[in-house]
């Protein structure tokens, strides 16, 4: 399942029509069978969402120069046909995922096992954001436990298996990244923060996640006011 | 209009496949949010997905409804289509799982029904390295989700999109089980037979044949098996 692209409420896809190509090779414009098996290709692997390496798209072309040529043609195809922006993350080294041109508009577009790990994620980014964009991850784990979410046993809604979901899948899709800090002192123990991954930037804005934290709280927009603002401040250094 | 079929198609894509329910569960808020007339019968439905077919082909991708004589309903499927049972490789798993699906396949294809008992699922299937019965139970209900198989009375059957994406594998490897259906050419299990020559059909296509004719179109003896009782044009 292609996700939501913050992207599509600012700039276009890396390989839109906006200049920021790669000109070192001639573009092919026409659809042959090395853009076809790429297109398939990212077709096949956008509903895991965990990021293409473009070391795994070159064998399918042959060289490097092959697929810079036919990706942008690639784009456009998956844009025009599916409404699926294909995109490079930021920082990342020659990593590509797929985002969804719109949100979508019912939860009925996901399958049932895909929406309380929709919601889950929506509570760990959320969480993650009030404190700051970094937490360790054994406070993350207390926070869901006081929702009665325990990682290390089943729920009703978000089934088991949950610290594999947050700690394996979601970190592989770029959702959560995870991050080891050297302890302070010689008898500290090594800590694990967890922090918006790449794929979290790029699909949600820090106002939505606000939005959602007010909604399931059950509190006004307005008693998040401050956070709203640090939200928006946040969206416009990103952007 | 675009934007509903290509979010739509994702949606689709996601799912892998779909019943009528699920279909205006997705329609009716996408074509409020864009505010279009959404499809109003399945014949505007059917056209409305044949629109999106189109686009996809050249990808060697469908979207297209098929009937599952089993439970007798029309599912909608996404499906590939050059696939064979080892690129289902390609939704992210490792080569003992390919090898599983292609062993699962083979196997309930290759029974007079093209069924299974469930339990005939954990057995031995002669992979090289089997799989935790955990895991084959994971992999199953997932493929049973994307409409691989199909779970019934305690049984496994071939599933909706494997009807579609699989066809022509089934037909050439198992041509003693499985076969085309006269009329449509498409692949036909479960489905009513002659009484005389024992050929299966699709009901709806030879109840369609029929409609003009009162002979099986391939012993040309008189068609003497029951149809059911709602028969169009009966009414």
């Amino acid at each position: 399942m292609a996700s939501t692209s913050r992207a599509s409420q600012a700039s276009t896809s890396r390989f839109g029509n906006n200049g920021q190509l790669s000109q070192s090779s001639q573009q092919v414009t026409a659809v042959d069978d090395k853009v076809r098996s790429t297109l398939k290709y990212i077709l096949d692997h956008s509903a895991a969402k965990i990021p293409m390496k473009e070391k795994d798209l070159v064998p399918l072309v042959g060289t490097k120069g092959d697929l810079h040529s036919r990706l942008p043609l690639v784009s456009k195809l998956l844009a025009k046909s599916y409404g699926i922006r294909l995109h490079q993350l930021r920082d990342a080294t020659k990593m590509y995922i797929c985002m969804a041109e719109a949100p979508m508009a019912s939860i009925h577009e996901m399958t049932p096992e895909q929406r309380p790990q929709l919601t889950l994620l929506y509570i760990i980014l959320m969480y993650i954001f009030l404190r700051q964009m970094r937490i360790e991850d054994t406070k993350l784990y207390a926070m869901l436990e006081l929702l009665g979410i325990r990682v290390d046993g089943e729920h009703a809604y978000f089934g088991s298996h949950l610290r594999k979901l947050i700690e394996d899948t979601f970190v592989k899709q770029q959702y959560v990244k995870r991050e080891r800090a050297q302890p302070e002192g010689a008898f500290e123990e090594t800590k694990t923060y967890m922090l918006w991954g790449l794929r979290a930037k790029e699909e949600f804005a820090y106002e939505q996640i606000v939005e959602f934290s007010a909604k399931i709280l059950k509190k006004p927009p307005s008693d998040f006011s401050e956070l709203l603002e640090i939200a928006k401040e946040l969206d416009n250094q990103e952007s | 209009m675009e934007l509903v079929k290509r979010a739509f198609l994702r949606a689709s894509k996601n799912h892998s496949a779909l019943s009528y329910e699920l279909i205006d569960q997705i329609l009716t808020p996408l074509c409020e949010l864009h505010k279009v007339h959404k499809p109003f019968n399945k014949e505007a439905v059917k056209a409305f997905v044949s629109e999106i077919d189109a686009s996809i082909s050249v990808f060697d991708q469908t979207l297209v409804f098929v009937k599952h004589a089993l439970k007798n309903e029309e599912y909608l499927v996404y499906a590939k289509t050059d696939a064979t049972p080892d690129t289902i490789a390609n939704t992210g798993l490792v080569a003992e799982e390919c090898q599983y699906f292609a062993k699962l396949l083979d196997k309930i294809a290759g029974e007079e029904n093209c069924c299974m008992a469930w339990n005939g699922a954990y057995r031995d299937l002669g992979i090289e390295k089997p799989l935790k019965k955990v895991r084959m139970q994971e992999l199953i209900q997932k493929w049973c989700q994307m409409g691989y198989f199909l779970e019934a009375e305690d049984n496994i059957y071939l599933g909706p999109r494997t009807l579609v994406e699989l066809s022509f594998y089934l037909r050439t490897n198992h041509a003693e089980n499985i076969d085309s259906c006269k009329l449509c050419s498409n692949l036909v299990l479960w489905d009513i037979r002659c009484e005389s020559c024992d050929i299966q059909y699709h009901r709806d296509c030879i109840r369609k044949f029929l409609q003009k004719r009162s002979n099986c179109p391939s012993c040309n003896e008189l068609w003497k098996t029951p149809l059911r009782a709602s028969i169009e044009g009966r009414r």
